[in-house]
């Protein structure tokens, strides 16, 4: 996706943000609380992630050198490797901890879905991990 | 793995800031390098050969363990 595409991705994500909190807005009373908050929620999120990203390509389309550099570092194939090794080790660690969650609800005497939905949790993450062994084990 | 890279690269009397800028890797990329903390892919390993002019086993030196 070039930086264009990328402008106009997030223009209209800024938009939708927009339009999302002014319904929550316009609607309050009308909907029910959950549904209030969601709109709200998905809204500012959006307004907050399409802003920051941007203000940050107005930045970069200001300073081309810094730019490119940015460019570099988010090619570079050493931080590439770094983030990756990142994600994986702290997907292992949620997943586990998840597990812990599970035994601490059983313990905790907490409902029983509870422990269910974190257990269905894990065993998702679980063949997810498979799938994509398989799959890679077959494209490399 | 260990590398010459360095020597090579003082031998041509260029910072690591240029090498990196002529590879379109990070400046850190080239440190880790040189100190032999990474491995490079072997696009890049490609890559430094040839901005070097040598070849791959010019720079890297490979040394299985135990012998």
């Amino acid at each position: 996706m070039n930086r264009t595409q990328k402008k106009r991705l997030f223009q209209i994500l800024l938009a939708a943000g927009i339009v999302l909190l002014a319904l929550a807005l316009l609607l309050e009373g009308l909907v029910s609380d959950a549904l209030g908050g969601m709109l709200c929620g998905v809204g500012s999120g959006l307004m907050a992630m399409s802003g920051s990203t941007l203000l940050n390509l107005r930045h970069e389309a200001k300073h081309p050198e810094m730019a490119r550099q940015h460019d570099i570092e988010q090619r570079d194939e050493r931080n590439v490797a770094i983030r990756n090794r990142a994600k994986a080790v702290s997907g292992e660690a949620l997943q586990w901890s998840i597990m812990a969650a599970a035994w601490l609800s059983i313990g905790l005497d907490a409902p029983l879905w509870v422990p269910i939905t974190a257990t269905c949790v894990f065993v998702a993450k679980s063949v997810l991990e498979l799938y994509l062994i398989v799959r890679y084990q077959r494209e490399m | 793995m260990k590398n010459r890279l360095e020597a090579l690269r003082k031998a041509r009397g260029i910072k690591q800031e240029e090498l990196a800028e002529a590879l379109e890797v990070s400046r850190q990329t080239i440190g880790s390098l040189e100190n032999g903390r990474y491995n490079p892919s072997i696009l890049l390993a490609f890559k430094l050969a040839r901005y070097f002019g040598t070849t791959i086993e010019d720079i890297f030196i490979y040394e299985e363990d135990g012998i």
